[in-house]
């Protein structure tokens, strides 16, 4: 189903890997300013604006105007918001409205904890789950029956809630990693590594069923197909048949799959991170929407937005390279 | 994908696994968001300082938290904000989704692109981080973040519409609706949406376990309830704050989220199942295979002369001839596959034989069973599957076989050509690399070396162009192109024995002339025992010695090619014969067999053509009828063979005066034969519009 899913998508079916990267553009260019946009625009719509936030419910009127004029606030939010583009261009994506900090700085400085985690845990998925879809759609059995049950509990136990009973039992029971906190990989290699497992783990856990499940779904349907009862008939070698032909040919679905669980992969860093207490910038960003910092919110989204198209960039081109009906031109 | 409603909501209510699901539910919605706040004697917010973080009591059922409040109460309470939650979601992502979705996939075209590029961008939004600002902009309005919620989640409930529009759109059912005038929104309404509905529970439940998840999620960082108002996501971040001294708080709060979004996905699990039917074939998982002494086979049977005997009958002859050795003994091969608890048969006591050099078509109808008795050559059995009997392979048995000693006769003993020769090979690598791979596993060569191999291959099968094709990727070249590849593969191992299965019903009339001829010099060439599969009589004609007509899964009329042409005598046969086209008179009528074969599980105890039979007596139906010799080499399974051929006699007698006697002779003779089954025929034109009956594919043999 899925496979066919993809043949018909028109975003997936194009032929050349220019056309396709230049769809994903056409796509995502808009999607980075409609997100922009309607976050700009919700703000606007908002009773309590920034210079509100700033002066707190104390300040004068006179003083909200003020602080309103300097800020730019009293102009159409179309101006407003082709500033904050113009400006966003160059780098600048403006100043928190509670410590003064550069947007793009407190943004770059939170960078390397998010992508640390979302990479190591992206590869943990790929290689434990795929290797594990792909032997249970030749072994079925038990082997299938329990990356359903493990599919299925990711889905049913939310990773935070995972992540709040494996504290207790790694950390404090066990004391085999730390509770939580983060420790740069420039400070220390080894404790970076043990600071990331459990909030790895527990991120990573979930999609390694879907992944499985999915592989799984995407190697019977192209062991059900002609060229392995061919190949098969023929004397190809057993493992080369799976770990090769089967492999390869199911890789697409997969990889579309993998898309979509590494977006999620982003969300749930909002949480894990909190969590873990992990400097990175899902946590930057329920700090802001508690405090209310809006241009600090604004950068957020607009940056993972950002990492989120650049990642589908990326898999677009890993795409045409499995797929051999994507040309290189 | 297309759904029945019914079998979605009845699957639900009856199957375990979904009745505990919704009794969950139920105790969710009935009993914490309605029962318990009007019963319970705790307010969820009444603290009692002196009870707090107590395990379960009598007095508090959940134990109580950090501030002494009773857990139950304020899980009962805090089930509003989530419930309410999820609704929201559920409702918005399903009605956008569906109707966008049932657009698109109607209409097709620029909408289609259009809406999926944008469902493409709300899949690309980070969805916990807009929501974030939603909350943070509308000051934390729970309803508010829950609809932006819904939208972003419409995209996925989106996609899975409009695949399913896309599937029930290509129905006849549909298309037939159109021819009768009915408008494209009338169609759309009326006969496409019903056919969602299922597929709306189904996402329902995906998206309601999903929403859950989120908005658990953001209650845990604080925005749904205002504290101290209890909230499930709220309760678990309390419970989060006495982890490392008391993690009871946490114990049936996570529970409680947790087996609420395990109800809902099993939900969707379950009338997924439903939809999607039973899980595909897998061809690699290994076949069960049990081996039992033809003989125990053939008792059950209660055939009096078992094919077998036919089959050596003709080996023997052949034996006595030239002295020689068959390539391929099937004795009593019964093929079964488990469904719904019992075992249904695919093929039942076939047996033949295959002598060196020798080519024998096997020809039938869809579903005869041609193709699961040719894979079973190979070793190569449906998914699941169960065999008796044996397949002997110059000398070594098959059934039963080691992979390891299968991959080993596979190839270099027998070799396969497919019927779907671009389906035949791996579109993910070129043909080069497929090529070479095979060479090399059958021989050990240098790259180099192999690569001069696989040329030579392809100079084999009459391929010119042979650099360019081993750089080309499967989706590059024609379909006859790919069977000659096929053919090369098949050769690479040098096979005495080919199993070729309709190697030519996929390719056009040019390339089909072409495929034969190849395979005819080829069989001359290197004196291949061929085992054709085949619907085609012209194929038969053309390169076999040997014909074996099959239906319902067993043997009904065995001889060589010259009398089974010229004198056909299983009633099926002589159908078949006369639905040839190539066979018909110019300005005749084309004749077709009347119903279907019956599939496996249906086949009637006594003769399994009676129902098709015009020359069918009631004395057929009573017992299995054995396949007997009629003469030397020819076997034929129907008990009134000879008075059949007085009864054509007669036939053509009576009608022998005026001037279309032949006409006349033929047009009874098919009179006969449609007689029983003109109710059936009728059945026939009427399955065109019901969609149910259009899956089972009515492939009538004379189709090309």
């Amino acid at each position: 189903m899925l496979s066919r899913q993809i043949r018909e998508h028109p975003l997936l079916g194009g032929k050349e890997l220019l056309v396709i990267l230049l769809r994903r553009l056409a796509v995502s260019i808009p999607l980075l300013f409609a997100v922009s946009f309607l976050t700009f625009l919700l703000v606007s719509l908002t009773p309590g604006d920034a210079a509100y936030t700033v002066l707190g419910s104390s300040a004068t009127p006179d003083q909200l105007a003020a602080l309103r004029q300097q800020m730019g606030l009293d102009q159409p939010i179309l101006v407003q918001y082709l500033n904050w583009v113009t400006s966003a261009l160059q780098g600048n994506l403006g100043h928190s409205l509670i410590t003064g900090q550069s947007v793009s700085e407190a943004i770059f400085q939170r960078l390397g904890p998010t992508l640390s985690l979302v990479g190591i845990a992206t590869v943990a998925i790929v290689v434990i789950a795929v290797p594990l879809g792909l032997t249970s759609a030749v072994r079925g059995g038990r082997l299938a029956t329990s990356i359903d049950t493990i599919s299925f509990a990711g889905v049913a136990v939310p990773n935070f809630i995972l992540a709040l009973f494996a504290i207790p039992v790694f950390a404090v029971w066990l004391h085999w990693l730390p509770p939580s906190g983060y420790v740069p990989l420039a400070s220390s290699p080894n404790k970076w590594a043990l600071s990331l497992v459990l909030p790895v783990a527990t991120l990573a856990f979930g999609a390694v069923g879907i992944i499985a499940k999915q592989t799984r779904a995407a190697a019977e349907d192209v062991m059900s197909s002609e060229f392995v009862t061919v190949q098969r008939a023929n004397g190809y070698a057993r493992q080369s048949i799976i770990w090769k032909h089967v492999l390869k040919a199911s890789a697409v679905p997969i990889i579309a799959y993998l898309g979509v669980v590494i977006v999620t992969l982003f969300s749930a860093t909002v949480l894990i991170e909190t969590i873990f207490a992990i400097p990175g910038l899902g946590g930057l960003a329920v700090q802001a929407s508690s405090q209310g910092d809006l241009p600090m919110l604004l950068g957020v989204t607009v940056v993972f937005t950002l990492i989120i198209v650049l990642i589908n960039i990326v898999l677009d081109v890993v795409y045409a390279l499995v797929n051999p009906k994507v040309t290189f031109r | 994908m297309t759904t029945r409603r019914g079998t979605v909501f009845r699957t639900l209510i009856t199957n375990p696994v979904s009745i505990l699901a919704l009794i969950w539910l139920a105790i969710v919605i009935i009993g914490m968001l309605i029962v318990i706040p009007l019963i319970s004697r705790y307010s969820p917010t009444e603290q009692d300082l002196a009870a707090t973080l107590q395990l379960p009591s009598a007095a508090h059922l959940l134990g109580t938290d950090s501030l002494g409040r009773d857990i139950l109460a304020r899980l009962a309470w805090g089930s509003r904000v989530t419930i309410t939650g999820v609704v929201i979601v559920a409702v918005i992502a399903n009605v956008i989704g569906a109707t966008m979705g049932l657009i698109a996939g109607h209409f097709r075209s620029g909408l289609d692109a259009t809406f999926t590029a944008f469902a493409d961008m709300l899949q690309s939004i980070p969805a916990l981080v807009v929501l974030l600002s939603v909350a943070a902009v509308t000051s934390r309005n729970v309803t508010v973040v829950m609809v932006v919620l819904g939208v972003l989640m419409s995209a996925g409930a989106y996609r899975v519409f409009r695949a399913s529009t896309l599937n029930i759109r290509g129905e006849l059912f549909i298309t037939a609706a159109r021819t009768s005038g009915l408008r494209e929104g009338q169609i759309m309404v009326r006969h496409e949406l019903p056919r969602l509905l299922g597929q709306l529970v189904i996402q329902s439940s995906i998206i309601a376990s999903l929403a859950i998840v989120v908005q658990v999620g953001l209650g845990f960082l604080g925005i749904d309830a205002a504290p101290p108002n209890p909230s499930w996501g709220g309760m678990i971040k309390e419970a989060s704050t006495s982890i490392y001294t008391n993690i009871w708080p946490l114990i049936p709060t996570s529970a409680v989220v947790v087996l609420t979004i395990l109800a809902f996905s099993t939900l969707g699990d379950v009338a997924q199942r439903a939809v999607l039917g039973r899980r595909r074939h897998n061809g690699l998982s290994r076949a069960k295979i049990s081996r039992s002494v033809a003989k125990t086979a053939a008792r059950a049977s209660g055939a009096t002369v078992s094919a077998t005997q036919v089959a050596s009958t003709a080996a023997s002859a052949g034996a006595a001839a030239g002295a020689i050795n068959p390539m391929l003994v099937i004795s009593d091969l019964t093929v079964s596959v488990p469904k719904d608890g019992s075992s249904v048969k695919l093929v039942s006591n076939v047996s033949l034989t295959l002598l060196p050099g020798e080519v024998v078509g096997l020809v039938g109808e869809s579903g005869a069973g041609k193709s699961v008795t040719a894979r079973a050559a190979l070793g190569i059995l449906p998914a699941g599957a169960t065999a008796t009997g044996s397949v002997v392979l110059d000398g070594q048995e098959v059934l039963g076989a080691s992979e390891q000693t299968l991959q080993k006769l596979r190839g270099s003993k027998i070799a396969y050509i497919a019927q779907e020769p671009m389906a035949a090979l791996n579109p993910a690598y070129r043909v080069g690399n497929q090529l070479i791979e095979i060479v090399r596993t059958h021989q050990k060569l240098s790259r180099k070396a192999a690569r001069q191999r696989a040329i030579q291959l392809l100079e084999t099968v009459q391929i010119k162009n042979t650099e360019h094709v081993l750089k080309a990727y499967p989706h590059q070249i024609s379909g006859g192109m790919a069977q000659r590849i096929v053919i090369a593969i098949a050769l690479s191992g040098d096979p005495d024995v080919i199993v070729a299965d309709e190697p030519t019903t996929a390719l056009d009339v040019s390339a089909q002339m072409q495929i034969l001829d190849l395979l005819r010099t080829l069989q001359k060439e290197r004196d291949l025992a061929v085992l054709l599969v085949t619907h085609d009589w012209g194929v038969v004609a053309d390169l076999c010695d040997r014909g074996i007509a099959m239906y319902a899964g067993e043997i009904v009329e065995e001889a060589e090619v010259a009398p089974l042409f010229a004198h056909p005598r299983h009633p099926y046969s002589m159908a078949l014969r006369a639905s040839d086209p190539h066979a018909q008179k110019r300005g005749g009528r084309l004749h077709s067999i009347p119903g279907v074969v019956p599939p496996p599980g249906t086949w009637p105890s006594g003769c399994r053509f009676a129902d098709r039979c015009g020359f069918a007596t009631d004395a057929c139906r009573e017992q299995a009828v054995p396949l007997e010799l009629i003469e030397d080499r020819h076997a034929v399974r129907c008990i009134r063979v000879d008075e059949i051929v007085v009864e054509i006699e007669e036939l053509r007698h009576e009608s022998v005066t005026g001037e279309r006697t032949a006409v006349r002779a033929e047009a009874v003779e098919h009179d006969a034969l449609e007689r029983v089954t003109r109710e059936q025929a009728a059945a026939d034109s009427a399955a065109v519009e019901s969609a149910a009956v259009e899956r089972v594919t009515i492939e009538r043999v004379s189709v090309d």
